[in-house]
């Protein structure tokens, strides 16, 4: 047998429900294990294989074909089919959020809840800018303290009912829901100087705390990722990035409260 | 203060600053390339092209992190089959001693692989639809002047992809052609009294390479 694999010479021979036979029986369990890790509710589940079955489908194939046709494969197979699923997966629920939003978590939050659920969670803004859309439009007289009690409300009433790569699409939860210890307020002033911190890092040492510290990827991954020569090399980095922000942010006199 | 502490402070202070969501570029990668650097196959000036660009945005950091954690998870794994945690990078296994390469010139005659030097995919066919791996011609063994590395063709093979490695197993060069011969750019310097590696390897199916030995050479005069 030729090393090509069964669907693409199905598809060659003019044969597409063939071909997609035997996709799906060689990639079934792949494009389900990326959408469960993805999405977390059963139904949900469904929903997004049907719409990556269409999605890989339409066009005759094109997106299967177009990776076949390349001349120089960067990645596995495999691997950019997770990529696929999870750039489709986006694509439904920003489609499914556009459109319809759970009844049962608006019911339970107040009005003021629920334009913050509208700009942070379906617009997608981060909390400064939400805050200050909300204020500026809204309620002139809502102060930040109070807009963080309503925002962590927010996130505890959704979170709990959101998939992973919701959570991923959605800002960060605020301080006060990530670690109860710790009370931060990002500041327009303290955003910027720390902007400027980061700008003095090399673009892999930024990349090194960005997918490390922000995106709690496994050093070891982060290493692949990077080139680095194993997880070692990540927390040397991270680790030397870290107190060079920090002594950015001293420098600005700039402590927890001030952040 | 600790570095955990610190860790805490920069990190929550990273993550509320971030941005929901941002807007795909022209500039922005594609599932190909997240993909790829999501498994670490990606080397050279295109992952430093990634890297500068991963640094600046967002979305595609995002998205590379997202892909590398569902990497990781056992079902999917499984599936894609990829290497467990990296403990050395991709060039170290050629950066062994002279004594050490015959044997590690074997174990490529002998073995279909990926050119990423990641074992083989679930989809890809058992050995015994392994195809001829390529060949060197030269350079090899002491030379003089290197600007061209050649190489005999393999019947159906579309694609090369040749990899120069320094004797750091540092990359030097890699690029993808169809020819059977490939001209050295002015810019990789090939310095008099050194040692250097390639690797060739052809594409004889679908997301299917076969990778010759590892070819040393060494160009003549004293090492600055």
């Amino acid at each position: 047998m030729s090393p090509t694999e069964q669907w693409l010479v199905e598809l060659d021979r003019g044969r597409p429900e063939a071909a997609w036979d035997a996709f799906l029986g060689r990639y079934r369990g792949l494009l389900f294990g990326a959408i469960r890790y993805y999405v977390h509710d059963h139904d949900d589940v469904m929903d997004v294989f049907t719409w990556v079955c269409e999605r890989l489908r339409e066009d005759d194939f094109r997106r299967l074909r177009r990776y076949a046709g390349d001349a120089d494969h960067r990645a596995r197979f495999s691997t950019w089919l997770v990529a696929v699923v999870r750039n489709l997966a986006v694509d439904w629920l920003r489609r499914r959020d556009g459109r319809l939003r759970p009844p049962a978590v608006e019911a339970s939050l107040t009005c003021l809840q629920r334009r913050i659920l509208e700009e942070v969670f379906t617009n997608g803004r981060s909390h400064a800018e939400a805050f200050e859309l909300i204020r500026s439009r809204d309620d002139g007289a809502l102060d930040f303290s109070g807009f963080l009690k309503e925002l962590a409300t927010v996130y505890r009433t959704v979170m709990g009912q959101r998939g992973r790569l919701e959570r991923e699409l959605t800002a960060p939860p605020p301080p006060d829901v990530v670690v109860a210890d710790v009370d931060l307020v990002v500041g327009e002033e303290a955003r910027s100087i720390l902007a400027g911190a980061m700008q003095q890092l090399s673009a892999r040492d930024r990349v090194a705390v960005q997918m490390y510290v922000v995106d709690e990827v496994p050093a070891a991954d982060v290493a692949r990722v990077l080139g680095l020569k194993d997880a070692k090399a990540v927390y040397n980095r991270v680790y030397r990035s870290l107190k060079v922000l920090r002594e950015h942010l001293d420098a600005a006199g700039l402590g927890r409260s001030d952040l | 203060m600790s570095q955990m502490d610190d860790m805490e402070l920069v990190g929550v202070a990273l993550r509320a600053a971030s941005p929901a969501r941002s807007r795909e570029g022209a500039a922005c990668l594609d599932d190909q390339r997240i993909a790829a650097l999501a498994e670490g196959s990606v080397t050279g000036p295109a992952l430093e092209a990634g890297v500068d660009h991963l640094a600046v945005c967002h979305r595609c950091r995002g998205a590379v992190s997202s892909v590398t954690r569902a990497l990781a998870v056992g079902s999917i794994a499984r599936e894609v089959d990829l290497p467990g945690p990296q403990t050395a990078p991709r060039w170290a296994r050629y950066a062994v001693p002279v004594a050490a390469a015959a044997a590690v010139a074997a174990l490529f005659f002998v073995q279909s692989e990926s050119p990423s030097g990641t074992e083989a995919p679930l989809h890809r066919e058992g050995p015994a639809a392994t195809a001829p791996a390529p060949v060197a011609i030269s350079p090899t063994g002491p030379t003089t002047t290197v600007r061209v590395l050649r190489w005999h063709a393999v019947p159906g093979a579309d694609r090369y992809r040749i990899t120069l490695f320094d004797e750091l197993g540092t990359v030097l060069y890699e690029t993808t052609l169809a020819d059977t011969l490939a001209e050295l750019p002015t810019q990789v310097g090939i310095e008099a009294g050194r040692s250097y590696y390639w690797i060739v390897a052809a594409r004889t199916g679908f997301d299917r390479w076969d990778t010759s030995a590892l070819v040393e050479f060494s160009t003549a005069g004293d090492a600055r």
